[in-house]
């Protein structure tokens, strides 16, 4: 193990401006305070010592308030896998990757044109999610096509849970969808582990400048209640629905995810919430939301240092590109993207394969980014400082000439130092390259992508949660027309 | 204005500004100009709002800002609007084209239900419907069998002059 010195930080924000812009927010939550279009949320606040104008459904809430329900949260969320094992720490400067989500579209494999996914793609994204090494938990990554549209976000979770055992990033599009979700959670966890081995998280996302819809406020009520982890995903568009500065977009998205952590400690003490976010730059030509902007990557690393500053799991929407191909665009928007996540130590990261403004997804994408991942995931575990590590015996040793091939230290230490990349990556020398066909990345992933969903079978369900799980869905569906 | 955003020389931020300062002028100039009622009797009625679920409205304010200044008389009905006040305030306004914007892909779901909803009370032939949002395309707009589609504020412009005069 590397010591945990040794690790190189990205920091934006000094010690100073994290207190600055606390003390911002809470100010702007004190005197000008967030709209929630919930009445159950304005009572709740309204008890709880907030000032609540129940006509314009804004709730000022006192910073002594705030300071009180940011102790109540927890500073750790042990995510489980399917089958109750502790899989992912989501704390201090522990970094896991996971696809990015809800994309209504998806690049098609064969002829790079954008299609409407359906179950079949979302099948195939799950299986090759779960082989992936870098992949740490899965996403409800695609917006199926083939299911109506009011039962889609139960359809996806239902999907993923039969596909793969790893945990999984999620959300609900409306109220009933959020418990009919819990209860499939309940059918493979077990209703009574639900916060004690949680297997999913869910979005919530305020929306800016400082409010909630009735939607996403209830669903983290209601996250809360249940005990169910809750990402609150503030998106302030730097320009648009934030001030045009960096600092006064990371106070907007301070302030309002302040304002889902108060609601959430209200309605349970204690209970599970990640500093997430999704902020952007607001493109001034086109009136788009880069999310591979350098300026969109900046605020997702300082927000992070926020959070970190109150002690919670942190988690952010950074690594994505806006390209609507497999490009070079692709390949160093999410580069940067995930490396500077990495290094800023956001515990979950969001973001493998999507293009196009978080709205399209792409398998080949996927395959790339995780070897991303992978290096990412090197650049933070930093540079070994042990004496071990700088071998200045064994330089004395080899002296002038000879070779360090054979040594005990190489063996021991190559394979722990270098990031072994998959084929994606191509460190061929040319011959050996023009004879294996001359491919391009794309080509390669694409080749990844089949190999992979032809030989990669997950962990099956153990039968009788399947059939648990099948029943429950069956019931939701099949009042929706849908057959399972 | 519109030209020279085309151009690349000024930015969005200028534009809508631009449209700001045209309809507070019109707003003062209105009244006295001979030709007032002349306008806003052949003036196209546009009923615009941001549906159920979702309380994202930059995107249709921009829209409606763009509209007025362009000489439509725009109704806006705000954001996360239901569907049956959609439906209600089009018997209301008998508007020639309905605008429906969307931020979210878990809420452009709606727009087809207002469509749809058009269709079962027997509206739909009596106004065009135009939507918008960033996830929403042109392949959506067709798919849930809307009128026309725009990228962003100035095409809605373009677009909604386009539907109208089909």
């Amino acid at each position: 193990m590397v010591e945990p010195s040794s690790r190189p930080r990205i920091r934006f924000l000094s010690e100073e401006t994290i207190e600055k812009i606390h003390l911002s927010a809470t100010r702007i939550l004190e005197k000008t305070g967030v709209m929630y279009n919930n009445q159950t949320a304005l009572e709740l606040l309204a008890q709880n010592g907030a000032t609540v104008d129940f006509e314009r459904k804004i709730a000022k809430i006192p910073s002594s308030l705030v300071e009180e329900k940011l102790k109540e949260a927890p500073s750790k969320i042990t995510l489980h896998d399917r089958d109750g094992r502790q899989t992912l720490h989501v704390e201090k400067d522990n970094v896991y990757f996971n696809p990015g989500s809800t994309a209504i579209n998806i690049l098609d494999s064969e002829t790079s044109e954008l299609r409407k996914p359906v179950t079949r793609d979302l099948e195939d994204f799950v299986r090759l999610t779960d082989a992936l090494n870098n992949m740490h938990a899965q996403s409800t990554a695609l917006v199926v096509s083939d299911v109506p549209e009011a039962i889609v976000d139960r359809y996806r979770l239902y999907v993923v849970l039969k596909g793969s055992k790893k945990p999984v990033v999620t959300g609900a599009f409306t109220v009933e969808g959020l418990h009919d979700m819990k209860q499939m959670l309940s059918a493979v966890v077990g209703e009574d582990k639900l916060s004690e081995k949680p297997l999913a998280v869910f979005d919530v996302c305020p929306s800016p400048p400082l409010m909630w819809s009735y939607i996403t406020s209830q669903n983290l009520i209601d996250c809360a209640q249940y005990g169910i982890p809750a990402e609150i995903v503030s998106m302030p568009l730097s320009g648009a629905t934030g001030p045009a500065s960096l600092a006064g977009t990371i106070v907007l998205h301070t302030a309002e995810t302040l304002s889902g952590i108060v609601l959430a400690q209200l309605s349970n003490p204690g209970a599970p919430v990640i500093y997430g976010g999704s902020p952007a730059v607001f493109d001034m030509k086109y009136g788009t939301t880069p999310m591979g902007a350098i300026e969109t990557i900046m605020i997702d690393c300082a927000y992070g240092e926020m959070g970190k500053h109150y002690g919670l799991p942190t988690h952010a929407y950074i690594g994505l590109s806006d390209s609507k191909l497999v490009d070079a665009q692709a390949g160093f928007e999410s580069g940067i993207g995930l490396v500077m996540g990495a290094l800023a130590g956001i515990n979950i990261i969001s973001s493998a394969g999507m293009l196009d403004f978080e709205s399209c997804q792409s398998l080949e994408k996927l395959v790339i980014d995780n070897e991303l991942c992978g290096m990412a995931l090197r650049i933070a575990r930093g540079i070994d400082e042990s004496d071990e590590s700088l071998a200045v015996s064994l330089i004395e040793e080899i002296g002038s000439g000879g070779h360090y091939l054979t040594t005990r230290h190489t063996l021991d230490w190559f394979t722990k130092e270098q990031y072994m990349p998959s084929a994606i990556i191509d460190r061929m020398d040319r011959k050996a390259w023009k004879e294996r066909g001359s491919k391009n990345s794309f080509q390669r992933a694409r080749e990844a992508v089949q190999k992979i969903l032809q030989e990669h079978r997950p962990e099956p369900l153990a039968p009788d949660v399947e059939k648990q799980l099948t029943g429950i869905g069956k019931a939701i569906f099949e009042k929706n027309g849908v057959r399972i | 204005m519109g030209e020279r955003f085309a151009r690349g020389e000024v930015y969005i931020p200028h534009l809508v500004l631009a449209a700001d300062i045209m309809n507070e002028s019109l707003k003062i100039l209105k009244p006295k100009l001979l030709q007032t009622k002349e306008r806003e009797r052949t003036a196209s009625k546009v009923l615009i709002g941001t549906v159920q679920g979702d309380i994202h409205d930059l995107g249709k304010n921009l829209v409606a800002t763009m509209l007025t200044a362009s000489g439509f008389n725009v109704v806006d009905l705000g954001r996360d609007v239901p569907t049956m006040t959609i439906i209600e305030k089009a018997k209301e306004y008998k508007p020639d084209i309905i605008g429906l914007s969307a931020l979210m892909t878990t809420t452009m779901l709606e727009q087809r239900k207002v469509i749809d909803s058009l269709k079962n009370t027997g509206l739909r032939n009596s106004v065009k419907v135009l939507v918008g949002g960033a996830p929403v395309s042109s392949e959506w707009a067709r798919e849930i069998g809307s009128d026309g589609y725009a990228e962003n504020a100035l095409e809605a412009v373009k677009t909604a002059k386009l539907i109208i005069s089909k």
